[in-house]
């Protein structure tokens, strides 16, 4: 389990980014970290993983104080950031020269996912492509069965096969004791995957909720004619018509639209929130 | 698992540093080593009577190679595209310390030698008996890499913790460091004697005595028992305090 409580953190000079934040992520979920340029997401994640500290407050990974960064907590923990630097050497050097740093590493998931990303074993990293390292990281991180999978944007530079893939790869790779926590902008490479979503907004975590309870409250509609106003929590307009979030009357799970459902709960937090209270 | 210090990890991240950073290392010693080389073949052929000149040589390479190495060893804690896995990589800090400073010390020291010997035995053999030719190792040597290792470590602590330009701020660091030391000096000196002529016999044996039997005593102790160790303390803290 992940827990930040009472976190409070601010950038040198700069106004606090964090204030009394509190988070709790528990295993057996994959969860969609989305939030505006800004917003805090990364920072968020280099808290988890310890690579941050906060001012007061406390981030437990695991019963872990984060900032510790004890290895059997980094063990644990595997970040796979958006942008990144590997070194001039075989792909097969670097995974044998990391890899014995996790005893739950397996060569043989590795392998897979690399025959599934297409990628060669024998390949030198300075000669592939920054979407070919990104899929490299990807497989590495999910071979190492750490318990917490951290992903910062991990589908740029990924073309579409290669993202199609990845959601299929990451949600093969979930298990009970597995916490995966995948941060972007590109919500559409979400959909059909997470399990929750959680929006941060000014250092705010300002909506966290299942996709099953989403799906079962809301419903997503693609054009609102027809829609009683009163019905109507959030909409946006376009071309020729006014896509929107609904109550969802019918009581039958809809399929979510992260992109409006993030719209909406940036412009109207409380509106979407309230339909949540019991 | 102890989570301070394992020997298994500790080897495994001496491995892995070797293997990440052996491209650029392995062109640089090239490098060096040829210029060694190269120099040692024109000493024995045109020189031979300079082979004291020729260890000095080989003496100020080790030096200079030995710091501008220690000074690029956290090169990936402070490569922001990179520290992320250096940072998240599952050993401790101790061990992260202690790994670094094997391949900057012992390691570098024992590699730098023996090559540096086998070349050396070059000239020596082209000048035969005609010249005599100093010994490699001797005990100047063996005083030289003391004082290496020592001095290594005030690299040491500016490789962890200067994020840019390393080894050149390192040695800024210690020519401000000699000026203030002078400066502090100079105003004691100024401060208990008041700036007036000073001789010998304004210091009465005892105190001359003192002075020139503790401060060498003194000095000797801190630079080669106290100085290393607590270097490595200070880059420890400062490698544990890193964040991204």
């Amino acid at each position: 389990m992940v827990e930040l409580n009472n976190v409070n953190f601010k950038y040198k000079n700069k106004k606090p980014l964090f204030t009394d934040l509190n988070l709790q992520l528990g295993t057996g979920f994959i969860y969609g970290l989305l939030g505006k340029n800004g917003a805090g997401k990364s920072t968020l994640l280099k808290h988890i993983a310890g690579l941050l500290y906060p001012q007061s407050g406390q981030c437990k990974v695991f019963g872990y104080t984060a900032s510790q960064r004890i290895p059997q907590m980094l063990e644990d923990i595997y970040v796979i950031p958006e942008e990144f630097e590997l070194p001039s050497i075989a792909l097969n050097a670097y995974t044998k020269s990391n890899a014995v740093f996790y005893a739950k590493f397996s060569y043989e998931q590795f392998n897979k996912y690399l025959t599934e990303f297409e990628l060669p074993a024998d390949a030198k990293l300075s000669t592939l492509s920054y979407g070919q390292k990104k899929k490299f990281l990807i497989a590495f991180g999910l071979a190492t069965n750490a318990r917490v999978l951290i992903l910062d944007e991990p589908t740029n530079g990924l073309d579409i096969p290669s993202k199609s893939q990845f959601r299929k790869i990451v949600a093969s790779a979930l298990t009970e004791d597995k916490i995966i926590i995948i941060s972007t902008h590109q919500v559409r490479d979400l959909e059909n995957l997470i399990d929750f979503v959680v929006v941060l907004e000014n250092g705010k975590i300002i909506f966290n909720k299942n996709i099953a309870e989403i799906s079962e409250r809301l419903a997503f509609e693609h054009s609102l004619a027809g829609v009683p106003a009163s019905d109507i929590l959030y909409h946006e307009d376009m071309p020729g018509r006014k896509a929107g979030i609904t109550r969802n009357r019918s009581g039958q799970e809809t399929r979510v639209d992260l992109e409006l459902l993030f719209n909406g709960v940036i412009k109207d937090t409380s509106v979407i929130n309230s339909h949540f209270v019991k | 698992m102890n989570n301070i210090f394992d020997i298994g990890r500790l080897t495994k991240f001496i491995q892995r540093q070797a293997v990440l950073n052996a491209p650029p290392i392995l062109i640089a010693a090239g490098a060096i080593f040829g210029t060694m080389l190269i120099v040692s073949i024109l000493t024995g052929y045109y020189g031979p009577e300079n082979m004291e000149g020729l260890k000095g040589f080989f003496l100020f390479v080790f030096f200079l190679g030995g710091f501008i190495l220690t000074s690029n060893i956290f090169a990936e804690l402070h490569t922001p595209l990179k520290s992320y896995f250096y940072l998240t990589l599952p050993v401790s800090t101790a061990e992260k310390l202690i790994g670094s400073w094997i391949l900057t010390s012992p390691v570098y020291v024992v590699v730098f030698s023996v090559i540096a010997y086998l070349i050396y035995l070059i000239p020596t053999i082209m000048v035969g008996n005609s010249y005599p030719v100093p010994a490699f190792f001797d005990h100047d040597t063996f005083q030289a890499i003391g004082s290496y290792m020592v001095i290594q470590t005030v690299f040491f602590l500016g490789a962890a913790y200067f994020r840019k330009y390393n080894f050149l701020k390192t040695v800024l660091s210690l020519f401000l460091f000699q000026i203030f030391i002078g400066l502090y000096a100079g105003l004691l000196f100024w401060l208990l004697f008041g700036g007036g002529n000073v001789n010998d016999r304004d210091f009465d044996n005892g105190f001359k005595g003192s002075i020139e039997n503790t401060v060498p005593q003194l000095a000797h102790v801190f630079f080669w028992y106290i100085l290393g160790p607590f270097l490595l303390v200070v880059s420890y803290f400062s490698l544990k305090e890193r964040e991204v």
